[in-house]
Order: C-alpha cells, then structure tokens, then sequence
C-alpha cells in the first residue's frame, strides 16, 4: 500500500490526566502532551515504558484512541490481561510516563476516492477508532462505526463515537444488545444493501480472525480495505525483526507490523497462521 | 586527549560503546533518537550472502530481566547491504563494523571478499555463534578448530580489523578464543546469546515458534561478565564484552572484568537512546573519578 512518511518519533514523557476503568478490565488512559495531540495520525501508536525496573522488560505498544489538540492530550484505551497492563493500571493521575512515538504508520484516506467509510472494531480494536472518526470528518467522509463485542459491558467510548456520528452498529457475541453474532456479519448485510460501491472503504481493527474474514467480504464487494495489526513487539521501531505477519506474497514474505504497519491493505495479509 | 577513546586493533573508537548486532538494525532506525555519529562504534545486523527472510513467528517472547529471540538472521543480503545500507553508514562519523556470517566456512570468506572493495568499513565482526540457524552459527563457534580455519582465511583476505564473535554454548570459552587470537583475529567480542526456552503454560506451546532461542538482556550479565573474565586470563587481545548492559555501571562491570570495549544490544529496544545515555555517564564517571583514560578501567577489578 502506499507509504507515507509518519511524523518523526521520539522519546517522551507526559503527565497523567487520568488512568480509569471505563468497563471491567478495560481502562482509558489520558496523558499531557502537546506534540502527540497534534501531530499523531490515525492508526499510529506509542510504546509505554510501564515499568522503571525489569518487569515487564518490554515496552507496552497501544493504539492512539483520541486525541484533543487544544487541550493537549490523548488518550489510550487497554485491556488488564498480563504483568504490563496491570502495572499500567495502577498508575496514578499526576505520575509522569515514558513513551516512544508516535510509531508506525497510519490508516489513509482519500476524500476524492471515498465518500463513506465503514470503521470496523473487534473489542478493544475499537481505539484506533475514534481518532480515525474524527479524522474522516474533517476530510468529509462520513463514518459508519461497526462495533463488535462479546458482552453489553464490555462497550466503550461510545459516548465518543457518537459525538461524531450517529451511524452506529452494534454486535454482541451474546445477544446483549445490537445484533447477535459476529460485527462482520453486520457489516456483509450492510454491504449486501448497497446498490453504489465505489465511494466505500472499510477500515479495521480487531482479532486476526475478524480482520480475515473481513478481507473476504471487501473482496466480495470490492472494497478497498485497510486493516490495523497487532503483535508481539520487542522494540516498536523495527529493529528486532520480532513483530513479523505473514503475508501472501513469496518474494516478501513478512511484513513488520511497527514500522511497516501496523496498517496493511487486508489482501496483503496471510491470516491462515 | 579523549578521555573514552580505547584501542582495539587497528581502530580507535572514540568511546567503549558499540552496537550489538541484530539489535541496531543498520543503524537508520535509531537515527531519530541521538546523533548515531556520537557512538564508539556500530556494528550493524549480520549480513549473509543471500537475501534471508528469517525463522518463523512467533520468533520473540519476553522472560524476566530479557528475552528470547529466533530471528534466524533474518536480511536484506549482501547486495542490498552493499547498496542501500552502506551509504547511510558511510554518511556516519563513527567506526563501522560489518558483522557477517556464511553457512559454510568458504561463506564467510565470499562475504568477506565482497566487502572488501566496498569502502567505509572499517572492520567485521564474524558471527560464528548464533544459535538460531541449522547451519554454520555455533556449529562453527563451538569448535576452535573450524574458529581457527574460519579466522585464518579471513586474515589472509583482509587487513580490516578481524573480531570474531563468540558464543557461551560450549564447555570452554576460552579454548575457542585461544583458537581465534592464534589464527590471526584483532579481537574477539563475547558473548552471543545463550540457549533458552520458554512456555505458554497455558497453552502447552512453546513461545518461539523454533522452540529453542537465545536468551540476551540483564538476566544474562553475570554469564557475560565471567566469560569476559575467563577470556581476559587466556588471551593478551583486546576484548569486546556484549551481555545485558543497560547503563555505564554495567559497562564498567565488564571493563573491571577485562573487556576494552562494549556492546550494547537488547537494551535499545528499551531505550533507544541508552546508548547516548550511557556515553554521557561515562564522561561524567571520568570526570567525578578523575580518571585521565577510561582505558584504567580495563581488568582493574582488585581481588
Ligand atoms: C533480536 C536479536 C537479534 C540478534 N541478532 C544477532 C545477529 O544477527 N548477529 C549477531 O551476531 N548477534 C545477534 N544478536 C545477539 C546480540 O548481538 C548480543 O550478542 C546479545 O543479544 C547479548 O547482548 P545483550 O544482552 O546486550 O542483548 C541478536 C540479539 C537479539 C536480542
Ligand atoms: S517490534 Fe521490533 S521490529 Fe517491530
């Protein structure tokens, strides 16, 4: 896909606005910083050094969730699944947090291409959302967020979606609200209504299955279609060689998600692994 | 005078800090946070003849205080090397050291070979010790008698500084380094990574896809430091001790234990402006010490 060339990255430090729990186990961070809440793009993320001591080695990489240029933040959103994000979780509003970024590329958008764009997120591949929402709106393309989750409670930020736009679908695994089942068959019966295809994209984020199968039913439809990645990342700036995905090209057949990606047209992707 | 400069071979550097290979890319990707130029040296990721895309995935997984990694020496081949990554390297106002590896002893003199004509290298670091490739690697590293061929053949093709790269998966270290130094190497740099495994208790599934990697980070320091030390009582070269430094203490610790020079590795995945860090508290440990060479330091532990 195409390249750009992303903001220079660097190593900071913000202030902690606030650290809280905005569903169980998922939490929204809000750091201080004037540069990231400027310049940082839609699908761009930082790398959070968690811990002053050893553990967790690693940097922690999250998704930028949203950001406010005149007051000088962003924001974060995670999930307290391993030793990382739960030290994250307990930091205090007022502590100090080291980050690289903003890292990686970033979703892209056309407005001469494209009218209305289909943003899809899969539990906590809802963050990279709300900042592309925002984006798109300032390029005049209408957002169509496609939510999916397995439980009500696990909804987040839907406060700050909805300020952006009221075309909302929402799947539950369970039932509990929205249609049952999974967000991509929301998103193949929304396709299958159309009648006009070339003013659509689809922009994703989720579970590698999601993301699989959703390049399918672009494919079906076809609509261009970017995805964001996720995976282990050793150093966030390409030097480890750590993050790769498969890809469906033999003459290269890795694609490393932090500097090349974390965004990628779905049809480069090898999901099968 | 510079008070961090220190020798090794024919080369100064102008401070003990250099790069370890696999883990300073070639050297751009650093480039947006210090003044690469600023470093000892840099010594890029090990280059082989062909183009290599690398091991599987998942070939990382975190463990206390470090990692394990299965890259597979994973680059862009020597012709690239040669055309995309050395004119950044040569741009830059620092020692550049090209690790290279081969998958059969006559490998490593055609990689060698090609580089010579190259200019702006200012020597190779011969990787005869990564544990993550079926051939060659520590298959070659763990005998001193391939050492010894693979070092000799070099020396005859090059006048470069020759650092041969050890590993700490054998009995004796210092047999292996005895080897290199009488075939004709500069130096000798220790230690690559050492053996590890890891599990998803959860899953039953071993964290690299390889199963096996090496370990590299803190946890591996005190390994390193006794290897360097060994070493240091078995051969008069300079050595180049590697092994989970992370501030100038660390670098310290290994000079005390004998080394000339250092390389840092895993810890710019952490913080990939340590080594700028690490350089400015060596300034200010010669200063606050009033230490006229940081080459005092070198094997001064008292006992
Ligand atoms: C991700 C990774 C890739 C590496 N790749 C190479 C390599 O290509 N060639 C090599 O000689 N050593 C390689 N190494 C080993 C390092 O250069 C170094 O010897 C080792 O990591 C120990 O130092 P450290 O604890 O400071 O990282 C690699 C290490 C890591 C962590
Ligand atoms: S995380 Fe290290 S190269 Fe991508």
């Amino acid at each position: 896909m195409k390249k750009t060339i992303p903001t220079d990255s660097s190593i900071h430090t913000g202030e902690v606005l606030f650290n809280k729990e905005v569903a169980p186990g998922i939490c929204r961070m809000r750091i201080f910083h004037d540069e990231i809440a400027r310049t940082s793009l839609p699908g761009q993320f930082i790398n959070i050094r968690v811990s002053n001591n050893m553990e967790p080695f690693w940097r922690r990489p999250f998704s930028i969730h949203a950001t406010h240029a005149d007051e000088h933040w962003f924001d974060i959103l995670y999930r307290v699944i391993g030793i990382g994000t739960q030290k994250l979780a307990f930091v205090k509003s007022g502590e100090i947090i080291n980050f690289v970024g903003p890292l990686g590329n970033h979703f892209i958008a056309d407005p001469a291409i494209t009218k209305t764009s289909l943003l899809v997120g899969g539990g906590l591949g809802i963050a990279p959302m709300v900042i592309l929402a925002h984006y798109l709106i300032q390029r005049n393309i209408h957002p169509i967020v496609f939510y999916g989750v397995r439980s009500q409670s696990e909804l987040c930020s839907l406060p700050d979606l909805q300020a952006l736009t009221s075309d909302i679908y929402i799947a539950t695994e369970d039932g509990s609200v929205g249609q049952t089942g999974y967000i991509t068959e929301s998103v193949d019966a929304f396709l299958r209504q159309q009648t006009q295809y070339n003013e659509l994209n689809i922009y994703a984020c989720g579970p590698n299955p999601m993301l699989d199968r959703l390049g399918q039913i672009a494919e079906l439809y076809h609509v261009p279609c970017q995805v964001s990645l996720e995976t282990l990342m050793g150093c966030g700036i390409g030097a480890c060689l750590g993050c790769g995905m498969k890809t469906r090209n033999s003459e290269k057949p890795y694609v490393y998600v932090c500097k090349e990606g974390p965004v990628f047209q779905a049809g480069e992707i090898d999901f099968s692994e | 005078m510079n008070k961090l400069a220190v020798t090794i071979g024919n080369l100064t550097l102008k401070n003990p800090i250099l790069t370890a290979s696999g883990t300073f890319g070639y050297g751009n990707e650093y480039a947006p946070y210090f003044d690469v130029s600023a470093l000892g040296g840099l010594i890029s990721k090990t280059i082989t003849l062909n183009p290599r895309a690398g091991n599987a995935f998942p070939r990382i997984a975190e463990t206390p205080s470090g990692m394990l990694n299965s890259i597979g020496l994973a680059n862009v081949g020597i012709d690239a090397f040669i055309s995309e990554k050395m004119p950044y390297l040569r741009s830059l106002d620092t020692v550049n050291i090209v690790n290279v590896a081969g998958f059969t002893i006559d490998e490593y003199t055609e990689v060698v070979q090609r580089l010579e004509d190259v200019d702006g290298i200012d020597g190779y670091e011969v990787n005869i010790s990564c544990p993550n490739v079926k051939e060659g690697g520590v298959a070659f590293g763990s005998n001193p008698n391939i050492t010894a061929k693979i070092t000799a053949n070099l020396r005859t093709i090059t006048t470069r500084c020759l650092i041969m790269k050890l590993t700490p998966n054998v009995t004796r270290i210092s047999d292996i380094a005895r080897a290199a130094a009488d075939a004709g190497a500069d130096s000798v740099s220790l230690i690559n990574t050492l053996v590890g495994m890891a599990i998803d208790v959860r899953t039953r599934r071993p964290k690299l896809a390889t199963i096996t990697g090496g370990l590299s980070g803190p946890a591996i320091k005190p390994v390193a430091i006794a290897r360097v030390y060994e070493v240091a009582q078995a051969i008069s070269l300079p050595i180049i001790g590697i092994g989970g430094i992370m501030n100038a203490d660390d670098v310290l610790e290994f000079m005390m234990a004998g080394a000339t020079a250092v390389q840092v590795g895993t810890a710019n995945f952490i913080d990939p402006d340590v080594c700028m860090t690490i350089i400015n508290d060596l300034h200010s440990y010669c200063e606050r010490e009033a230490i006229q060479s940081v080459g005092a330091v070198i094997g001064s532990m008292i006992m």
